[in-house]
């Protein structure tokens, strides 16, 4: 037996057995939403994927409450683990990130992330190591009830003297196959571009991991940047990509993934994005006064995304909106009055 | 004429990829060298991305990320990460991938996970330096039929033995890889910004095959940490063309490889 982060594949087979999966209308405050679904000491999924759809937004309300120990599951992100990094870097006591199970933190073209170096170079963090693919597998396996799922990436490499992988022979082929144990995060934060009141999610651009992380996690928040009719939601139903029956809170944070990229809406926004992982670095070098000054300004200052963004100069946001190219939110709504 | 060694390199990396190919390519470098293929020999290449973008050209210059909407705007279908890394990887479909690395060891084991002052068993000590994890290079590594590496070539990279098998190569060399039952071959030729490096056969060993007109073999054999053997038929790789150049520089849009040589 191996110790599950999160839910075991019993336990979230019986929580899920016994969720409420009305169609209600789930609309709450962001703050509602994380004081209701986040707890000290959860596994938490973070959706999108490196810093396209991060959930920035939830990010900072986390950071802004205050969580422990929290262990993040994801196949590769940025933002979303680097504010929460921060915000342990700046103050231990009140935000802290025991363990991360992923296969890639960085912000790729913007470079490697300076607070998984700080943390894990201090010592202050567990690490388990997977591929992207193993991440996504595992989440798959949670979502669909297994225990484990089997898969060859990466045989043969020192991820498996970090990892919770069991390396057997296949009993149909008789080859080595490695084992993956299932992830059922207690809860999942993802960030869509559309969503109904009661939490249809339609994406547009690459899904990611994120369907089969909502179903593999106990809880699921969803941040969108519209709110759209259910009825236009459903005229396209192959496009919504998570069902409303996985989702607990959904809330409309228009650039709720800034300074990230989120597909069709916003481009990232090189200058802040480069600002912020620049204050990381300062601290990881030794100097955290512009890394407390930025949250003090950004996260803890404000209350919200909205606030956040009347802080950042409007000709550039008109600018990520600008050169995001290819906007094609097709399938057409009215947006929620 | 007038080129960087990034640009030789892309180059040198593109012209390994083939017409009609399905590729997969990573952000920066990779998707430089395999879009500039695809623009400029390698046709009706079926590209994607291990995000989940099928079919897609960049637009609007080098994306920031493998996910964003630079390369998925044009795309002709999105799918989950496990569809593109299952499906389409570890299926066994995808003929051809290129990666990265922080550092590559004789056998093309490569590690983007972490460096460590003391090889031994590192992973229960915190690192001397974090890298960003392996990403998806894993299952490219694992599941192609062959995949390219690039890497700038500096002796501190081009290691004995890697501190970390991020994503496997060749293992300890010889046949090592043959028991994992994987679908690829395994890395079929690393190019670096001072020339290329392919596999003997039996020990699967890379040796020097390839050099530049910006390079020599003393210098590779200098800015590399092991003692690397040259091939008898080493051979002095063909400058860019300019219609090559014009078109890495049509796709390089940005002037990633034009920054510094």
């Amino acid at each position: 037996m191996i110790e599950w982060t999160g839910l075991s594949p019993d336990e979230a087979r019986q929580f899920l057995a016994n969720k409420d999966k009305s169609k209600r209308d789930k609309r709450m405050s962001l703050k509602e939403a994380v004081q209701k679904f986040v707890k000290d000491g959860d596994n938490v999924g973070v959706g999108g994927f490196v810093n396209a759809r991060q959930p920035v937004a939830i990010v900072h309300e986390i950071i802004r409450q205050g969580r422990k120990d929290l262990t993040l599951s994801f196949a590769s992100a940025g933002l979303g683990p680097e504010y929460l990094a921060g915000a342990m870097a700046l103050d231990e006591s009140k935000n802290s990130i025991k363990r991360m199970e992923f296969a890639y933190f960085a912000h790729e073209a913007f470079g490697i992330s300076p607070l998984l170096r700080y943390l894990t170079e201090n010592n202050k963090v567990e690490l388990e190591d997977w591929s992207n693919y193993d991440m996504s597998a595992r989440l798959k396996a949670g979502s669909i009830g297994i225990p484990f799922i089997p898969c060859r990436s990466p045989l043969g490499s020192d991820m498996l003297k970090t990892n919770r992988a069991k390396v057997i022979d296949c009993p149909f082929t008789g080859r080595p196959i490695m084992l993956l144990p299932a992830s059922h995060p207690n809860v999942a934060i993802i960030h869509v571009q559309e969503a109904d009141i009661y939490g249809n999610c339609r994406t547009q651009g690459p899904m990611f991991t994120c369907p089969e992380m909502s179903m593999a996690s106990a809880h699921t928040i969803i941040t969108c940047d519209r709110l759209i009719e259910h009825d236009d939601m459903t005229r396209f139903p192959n496009r919504v990509t998570i069902p409303f029956f996985s989702v607990d809170a959904v809330i409309e944070v228009p650039f709720g993934a800034f300074p990230g990229n989120c597909n069709g809406l916003y481009y990232f926004d090189e200058k802040h994005t480069a600002e912020f992982r620049g204050a990381c670095e300062k601290l990881r070098k030794g100097d955290p006064t512009p890394l407390q000054n930025y949250y003090d300004t950004y996260i803890f200052g404000v209350e919200n995304t909205t606030e956040l963004i009347n802080k950042i100069p409007l000709s550039q946001i008109q600018y990520i909106q600008k050169i995001e190219p290819g906007i094609r939110l097709d399938a057409g709504y009215t947006v929620l009055g | 004429m007038n080129y960087t060694r990034q640009e030789m390199m892309a180059i040198a990396a593109g012209r390994e990829i083939y017409a009609g190919e399905m590729a997969i390519f990573g952000v920066g470098l990779s998707m430089l060298a395999g879009h500039f293929a695809k623009r400029n020999h390698a046709f009706g290449i079926k590209d994607l991305t291990e995000g989940g973008v099928y079919g897609a050209t960049p637009v609007g210059g080098l994306p920031w990320g493998i996910e964003d909407n630079r390369i998925s705007a044009n795309a002709t279908s999105f799918t989950h990460c496990i569809d593109a890394l299952g499906m389409m990887v570890a299926s066994g479909r995808c003929d051809v991938g290129i990666i990265g690395a922080a550092q590559i060891d004789k056998y093309g084991n490569v590690n983007t996970t972490g460096l460590w002052e003391e090889p031994a068993n590192p992973a229960y000590l915190p690192p001397k330096t974090r890298l960003s994890g392996s990403g998806g290079a894993p299952e490219i590594t694992c599941s192609c039929k062959r995949y390219i590496i690039m890497a700038a070539h500096e002796k501190k990279r081009f290691v004995e033995k890697v501190d970390y098998i991020s994503s496997p190569g060749y293992l300890s060399g010889g046949d090592a890889r043959a028991r994992y039952n994987f679908h690829g071959g395994g890395p079929a030729l690393i190019v670096t910004t001072l020339g290329i490096m392919r596999p003997e056969p039996v020990t699967n060993e890379f040796i020097l095959t390839g050099y530049y007109h910006s390079s020599s073999i003393e210098e590779i054999k200098e800015n590399t940490g092991w003692d690397l053997k040259v091939a008898p038929d080493v051979q002095l790789v063909p400058e860019p063309s300019p219609r090559e150049l014009e078109n890495l520089r049509a796709v390089d849009q940005t002037g990633m490889l034009r920054k510094k040589g």
